[in-house]
């Protein structure tokens, strides 16, 4: 596999909301809430943000990483299940704004939560096969939550966007190995036209996240012949912070190998944008040589797992814009009405 | 159609007389002080610059309710760029004023209908870090 990540980039919104917030407004107890699913906050999109104006921040921090000419870009993929368009692409609206040729092929993807990674592995192959020279996959969401559901505690707004070559002296991180598992497990959907997504409840957790997490893991480590403790970083899907804390105890990953990507406290779950925000999280701060090893989960369902290997480059690129970690910061509260306003709640 | 001008509108590129280095966004095809002696070429503006003045808009026009009240401001681009006039989002209230500094962001301008066309393009926030 000759291919690896010449420029990501991470993008969230400003605004957040506290999961205490959201409780009082249903009569929960809002600390119960925030001790269970591991999260304080979550990223609320603005009025005028939706995962076509994610996936050009993102693609464009990526961009200043990578410093190629945005005109070799020969793919751009967008992973997403909230696409501001049922018909019509997000991907050529994040061309156009990012000033990519006329010469690319593009299309948007959807598979709940995974839909971003799938979109990397699109683009990986391209590039491998020497089709294009670059390829773009962006992960963006601005998630869905039914008032007073469950969900609404989590769904977010983010996303990350990856430059994906195979100039070796270009690359942050060479892709060592991917490896996907899926199986038709009906656990989380949201039919057409409906406008919030539904769910398994408890049928989320092993017959779903817990199983495509753990096969696609321990997949990849076959194919790779690797062990997990080879890895310096870990990232799982983080649909709330207990899940992958959990897989992390099963497979015996230290909380110091899981804290590096762990954005979901902070964020929220932004879906097809999370383990791609994890792993965006997890460059910021990685070493030259240091290895990553990402298992993203979309429901329906499916993992992509992949390893990585950091480069040389990574000092170099990864000032060339602003940080996961500058975002996360950079945040000012809403209420819980602003929040139903900029979200569509109540109009 | 707007579409025509979609790299003009998410790119900040308009005109620039070469004879008295006059930037001008949206495009001018002539330049009014130079007129047939002046030289336009195309140019793209830097997404950097500074509010010279603003409003707040509580009584907005159909189609832009949800955002209101907002703050439209003129901001006098990097570089001796024109000025342009644009909405500024993601700033606190008691940050907005004259000489804040400002970059561009791609968003979404305005959808017509629930059904119809979503139109981005670029507004104003406040610089959170310089150069990134």
């Amino acid at each position: 596999m000759n291919t690896g990540i010449v420029g990501y980039g991470a993008y969230v919104p400003r605004f957040r909301i506290k999961v205490e917030t959201i409780a009082e407004v249903w009569g929960k107890d809002g600390e119960a809430i925030r001790r269970g699913l591991l999260i304080d906050e979550k990223a609320v999109p603005n009025y005028d943000e939706d995962t076509a104006t994610i996936s050009v921040h993102a693609a464009l921090n990526a961009l200043r990483r990578a410093k190629i000419d945005v005109k070799d870009i020969g793919a751009i993929y967008v992973g997403s299940e909230s696409h501001p368009y049922a018909v019509k692409p997000t991907s050529t609206i994040v061309g156009e704004a990012i000033g990519a040729s006329n010469d690319y092929t593009a299309a948007d993807l959807e598979f709940a939560c995974k839909a971003g990674t799938a979109g990397f592995q699109m683009v990986m192959g391209l590039v491998d096969s020497k089709m294009i020279k670059y390829g773009l996959a962006v992960g963006a969401d601005t998630a869905q939550g039914a008032p007073g559901n469950a969900l609404e505690y989590s769904a977010a707004g983010g996303g990350a966007a990856f430059i994906v070559g195979n100039k070796k002296n270009e690359m942050i991180a060479k892709v060592d190995e991917t490896y996907s598992f899926s199986s038709d497990t009906p656990d989380f959907w949201r039919r057409n036209l409906a406008k919030y997504p539904s769910h398994g409840g408890r049928f989320t957790g092993e017959p779903a996240y817990f199983r495509h997490v753990k096969n696609g893991t321990e997949g990849l480590l076959k194919k790779m012949g690797a062990d997990i403790n080879d890895f310096d970083h870990v990232v799982f899907h983080m649909p709330n912070g207990k899940f992958p804390l959990s897989m992390a105890k099963k497979f015996g990953v230290p909380m110091e190998k899981m804290k590096s990507g762990f954005v979901v406290q902070k964020v929220g779950n932004t879906y097809s944008g999370c383990a791609v925000l994890g792993l965006a999280a997890v460059l910021d701060v990685a070493k030259a040589g240091e290895r990553i090893l990402v298992t993203s989960y979309g429901s329906g369902a499916g993992s992509d797992s992949f390893a990585f290997t950091v480069s040389d480059n990574v000092d170099e690129k990864r000032n060339l814009a602003k940080t996961t970690q500058m975002y996360i910061d950079n945040k000012s509260y809403v209420s819980y009405p602003t929040y139903a306003k900029y979200r569509g709640k109540i109009c | 159609m707007l579409w025509r001008r979609f790299r003009n509108k998410y790119h900040l590129i308009g005109t620039y007389c070469e004879k008295c280095k006059t930037g001008f966004y949206p495009p001018r095809e002539v330049c009014p002080e130079c007129r047939r002696g002046g030289k336009i070429v195309e140019k793209q503006f830097s997404n950097y610059g500074e509010i010279v003045t603003y409003t707040v808009v509580s009584a907005p026009p159909a189609g832009f309710e949800k955002g209101a009240p907002y703050a439209l401001a003129i901001v006098k681009m990097d570089d001796n760029g024109p000025n342009v006039v644009g909405q500024v989002v993601d700033c606190d209230d008691e940050k907005l004023g004259m000489g804040l500094r400002v970059e561009t962001t791609f968003r979404k301008i305005y959808e017509d209908g629930k059904e119809g066309i979503v139109q981005y393009g670029l507004k104003f926030m406040p610089i959170t870090h310089e150069n990134l």
